[in-house]
């Protein structure tokens, strides 16, 4: 991808090394940290358990990484409100993980998490989109007449940098009911650590995931009602979600057919979980947080290939060994997954 | 010609479209395909990441790398980007 803007300003980075090395130490950690799982090695101690974060601004045009606006340790922010929105999420999603789980940032191993704002993939195209690309955030300022920046919601951040720590835990592949579930387990995350920041008890919370990006519609997606976020709506149209087995949508692995559905039937684990958290009252993220962080991080229950069979026989069986045989909380995830139609 | 432009993916899944009638010669078709054409196909899916097409009214379809459109197919694009809507599936 070619830097337009360095160009248009003369900035000539293929002569110099600074964004080069960034990256390649990024690549480096990314490569090495699957490895260290598969060898079962554990994180090192010269791996420091730190926060560190960079923000990069793209200035609304297409570029890899951006101009370095702020780094961890600069106590000036930036006067963005992007760059202000990106630090703080990032922030929040770093110490939900450690506080909660001793989770060093996305890989367990300390990486560095980097956010470019502003980013486009063509100039006359605003981005409404945010994404983790494997190494990196990238965030667009959204379609000005129907959305706002997707920097705006604490959950989307916290959904995409999730999607980094299902990386590099089940692998779950993106396609299919796997690819469901790696959506899922980003919206449970998500819609937790903006619970767990705002300290709002199940159910007391909306359970809507992007509430404060699109204009006139209530979210993207809603865990207590899928499929029922928005309807007939003059951009967006209606919320495609499904809540139960029996109306799971049967889409091809196409990147038309949503690759079979992940956004679609993420609807379903989603709502097993709303039913569990809910059941079980208090605040979701330590009992029904804990249990399927417990599944998604085990890798001899979840893998690249499981499927909401394995998730809920995963997530019943982390139920019973932290909680007990017969407990609520082993009840709760069990009716979750009844009332869904998966088991 | 008629060619439609597919948007895919992005976090809220949907997949937009957008059409145009624009006059390309042969030769000119050519060369805004070899700019834009992703030829590879992707070692590994990233998640909300967006995905572009473009189609021809044969029903021919490749998958775009928009960042790569030649400035003189810009405007071309940019009409395709200002009529992008959501496609019931």
């Amino acid at each position: 991808m070619k830097n337009k803007l360095d160009d248009a300003l003369g900035i000539d980075r293929e002569g110099t090394d600074a964004d080069k090395r960034i990256r390649t130490k990024r690549k480096m950690l990314s490569a090495i940290s699957p490895v260290r799982k598969r060898l079962k090695v554990t994180a090192v101690a010269t791996v420091p358990s730190k926060l560190h974060r960079e923000v990069y601004d793209a200035h609304e045009a297409p570029m890899e990484l951006g101009e370095l606006i702020w780094k961890e340790g600069q106590k000036k922010l930036p006067v963005s409100r992007d760059a202000r929105n990106v630090i703080e999420g990032a922030g929040h999603v770093w110490k939900f993980y450690k506080k909660l789980f001793n989770r060093n940032s996305i890989d367990n191993m300390g990486l560095a998490i980097i956010q470019t704002i502003k980013y486009r993939e063509n100039p006359d195209e605003p981005f409404f989109n945010a994404f983790w690309d494997g190494e990196q955030m990238f965030y667009g300022t959204g379609q000005k007449k129907f959305t706002k920046s997707f920097t705006s919601d604490l959950d989307i951040i916290a959904h995409e940098l999730t999607h980094g720590v299902v990386d590099y835990e089940a692998r779950l592949k993106y396609e299919f009911q796997p690819g469901a579930l790696n959506e899922s387990f980003a919206d449970v995350f998500g819609i937790l650590i903006k619970q767990w920041v705002n300290k709002t008890p199940a159910k007391k919370s909306d359970w809507l995931i992007g509430k404060n990006i699109l204009i006139g519609v209530n979210a993207l997606r809603s865990m207590k009602e899928p499929g029922k976020a928005y309807k007939n709506d003059p951009v967006f149209d209606d919320d495609e979600q499904v809540a139960h087995m029996k109306y799971y949508k049967k889409l091809p692995n196409t990147e038309n057919g949503d690759y079979g559905g992940v956004h679609i039937n993420s609807g379903i684990p989603n709502q097993a979980f709303y039913i569990a958290a809910t059941e079980l009252a208090g605040y979701a993220w330590e009992k029904a947080g804990v249990i399927w962080y417990a599944a998604l991080t085990d890798d001899k229950l979840l893998n690249k290939n499981s499927d909401f069979v394995d998730c809920a026989r995963a997530t019943m069986k982390k139920a019973v060994s932290l909680f007990g045989k017969g407990s609520i909380e082993s009840k709760a995830v069990e009716l979750g997954w009844k009332e869904t139609g998966v088991i | 010609m008629q060619v439609k432009l597919i948007k895919t993916g992005g976090v809220l899944g949907k997949t937009m479209s957008s059409s145009q009638e624009w006059e390309f010669s042969e030769k000119e078709w050519g060369e805004l395909i070899e700019a834009v054409e992703k030829k590879e196909k992707a070692s590994k899916r990233i998640p909300d990441a967006t995905n572009y097409a473009l189609q021809k009214e044969n029903g021919d379809e490749i998958r775009v790398d928009i960042s790569s459109v030649p400035p003189k197919y810009q405007s071309f694009f940019k009409k395709l980007f200002e009529g992008l809507k959501v496609e019931k599936r």
